[in-house]
């Protein structure tokens, strides 16, 4: 077995770090809504494995470990009761048309794992954004349940559906501790933010690209909630509800797609964050980290250009 | 110049040099028209018709046509055949050209036509230029069917308007939509490029085998 995985995939450390990172919102994830859980994990790693090597498999190349980091994300952004057929086949549009027709690993312009939600979020909308699952009760958990419970109520299903269409709020200790319904991976605060602790520690993750997005995020939704507090949820409840922290903390800070300088990785982060709360605010859709990463993404590299751009001129300046 | 062989005009324009999967013309209206069928293949006769018959007016007129206003005339003769085509939509198949809106008028700024009566019918007779323009439609034609067929298949579930898939078909909104236009084209493109250089290459080892 560890024969066959040397074989096949490259040693990458930092994402390695990245799968014990997400590790605890895995675990998390089987824990609120059942087995299920790690089916959908196993399909969708396995497709974006399987996607990868179509493409390595001529010149013997082998596979990134980033393929593992991704086809996790992906899953973990799903909701419990996704069917499996979405997941397998989500996975690997993401992986082909995300990565592999821009050259493979390290020469992305998206976020593979987003491009593959985006896809699945636009076409399948009713198992996607409508058929929730309870969070998953007795002494073990979801470890001893296969799925949660369904939820009748779809209007009032996630924090964030809740919002928009009644106005109601869900207490913040359940957001914290995450035993509220919503994405797989998404909902509990705390196992995000041991993850990133890890990432940052480790610094496999950079933290300006993390704060960057929480200051956009936090400083537009203050101004928009105080103006529109019937639109907007206030920066606290908005960042706890839906997959901001999600977003922030494993999305964003995909190193490939961001851009390399300091500076720009601020403004990318900020980007970001500023676009989740217009589309969470203002747009058709409840949730906008998808479209945000997209958004960003693609002005990534003008970024890294303005940056590079001024930076010269300021040293110009200095040294006449 | 060489005389050209008829066998070399079909093959130039459904395969070796496709105006859309080789040469990339007429995108706009194949990303537009393709997500039903028959609205692929109404657009796809339509070309068919204004190309074949502007080339051979083109063709006729290649000798009496001053060199500097050479495309002005054919713009004119294009835009005639088109509204040909527009006037029998609107009479006779309303709906389809209710559905296609916009963009029977806009036949006129397909690059094919223009390409092919540039390049082709201002050097060639008559009927050789006719069936050239036969030729190319129909390779435009056969590109646009088969986005429209995964797109539609995909899409709506349906084949020509028929359901095909089923009770649990659950429809792919994006490929109704004209992102879903992009990537199918995008995959077709890809897909003929790959064959076709598989071709070239054993075609190539083949002649160095008979050396």
């Amino acid at each position: 077995m560890a024969e066959l995985y040397k074989k096949h995939f490259m040693k990458q450390k930092m994402m390695e770090r990245m799968l014990w990172a997400l590790a605890p919102a895995a675990l998390g994830s089987v824990w609120f809504f059942g087995l299920r859980a790690l089916l959908v994990m196993g399909v969708s790693v396995l497709f974006a494995c399987f996607a990868e090597w179509l493409f390595v498999r001529k010149n013997g190349g082998r596979i990134s470990e980033a393929a593992l980091v991704t086809g996790l994300i992906f899953a973990l952004s799903m909701p419990p009761k996704v069917p499996l057929w979405i997941v397998a086949l989500g996975i690997s549009f993401g992986m082909v048309f995300g990565k592999m027709a821009f050259g493979g690993f390290g020469t992305n312009l998206f976020n593979p794992a987003i491009a593959a939600r985006a896809f699945v979020y636009i076409s399948f909308s009713k198992p996607i954004n409508a058929d929730w699952t309870g969070v998953a009760t007795g002494a073990f958990g979801g470890f001893s349940k296969f799925l949660g419970p369904d939820i009748q109520a779809v209007s009032s299903a996630t924090p964030l559906l809740a919002f928009k269409n009644t106005g109601e709020v869900f207490p913040y200790m359940k957001l914290i501790l995450g035993n509220v319904s919503g994405s797989m991976g998404e909902t509990s605060a705390v196992l995000i933010l041991i993850g990133a602790a890890y990432l940052i520690k480790t610094k496999s993750a950079d933290w300006r690209l993390m704060a960057g997005m929480a200051t956009g995020f936090f400083t537009l939704s203050a101004i928009l909630s105080l103006l529109q507090p019937e639109l907007v949820a206030n920066p606290i409840y908005g960042a706890l509800s839906g997959s901001f922290l999600f977003t922030m903390v494993f999305i964003v800070t995909e190193p490939i797609s961001a851009p390399k300088t300091s500076k720009g990785k601020f403004i990318y982060g900020m980007l970001a964050g500023v676009v989740v709360v217009i589309i969470r605010g203002y747009a058709l859709f409840t949730e906008g980290t998808t479209f945000a990463i997209l958004v960003a993404n693609t002005f990534g590299p003008l970024v890294d250009e303005g940056v590079r751009h001024f930076e010269k001129r300021e040293k110009k300046v200095i040294a006449s | 110049m060489a005389k050209i062989k008829t066998k070399d005009v079909w093959i130039m324009g459904i395969w070796k040099e496709n105006p859309v999967v080789i040469q990339v013309l007429g995108i706009c209206s194949a990303l537009a028209v393709t997500n039903r069928m028959d609205n692929a293949l109404i657009m796809g006769a339509g070309l068919i018709f204004v190309t074949a018959f502007s080339e051979f007016t083109v063709s006729i007129l290649r000798m009496h046509t001053p060199k500097h206003i050479r495309m002005m005339v054919q713009v004119l003769i294009i835009s005639a055949f088109v509204i040909i085509v527009d006037i029998y939509l609107k009479a006779y198949l309303p709906n389809a050209s209710k559905a296609l809106g916009p963009y029977v008028g806009l036949i006129i700024t397909n690059c094919i036509i223009m390409g092919r009566c540039e390049v082709f019918a201002q050097k060639n007779r008559p009927a050789i230029s006719f069936l050239d323009g036969i030729f190319n439609g129909i390779g435009y034609t056969l590109v646009l069917m088969v986005v429209a067929f995964a797109r539609e298949l995909l899409g709506f579930g349906t084949f020509f308007g028929i359901p095909v898939m089923g009770q649990g078909w659950m429809n792919w909104v994006i490929m109704i939509m004209p992102p879903g236009a992009f990537f199918m084209l995008a995959l077709v493109v890809w897909g003929v490029n790959t064959v076709r250089e598989k071709q070239e290459t054993s075609e190539s080892a083949g002649e160095v085998k008979a050396r």
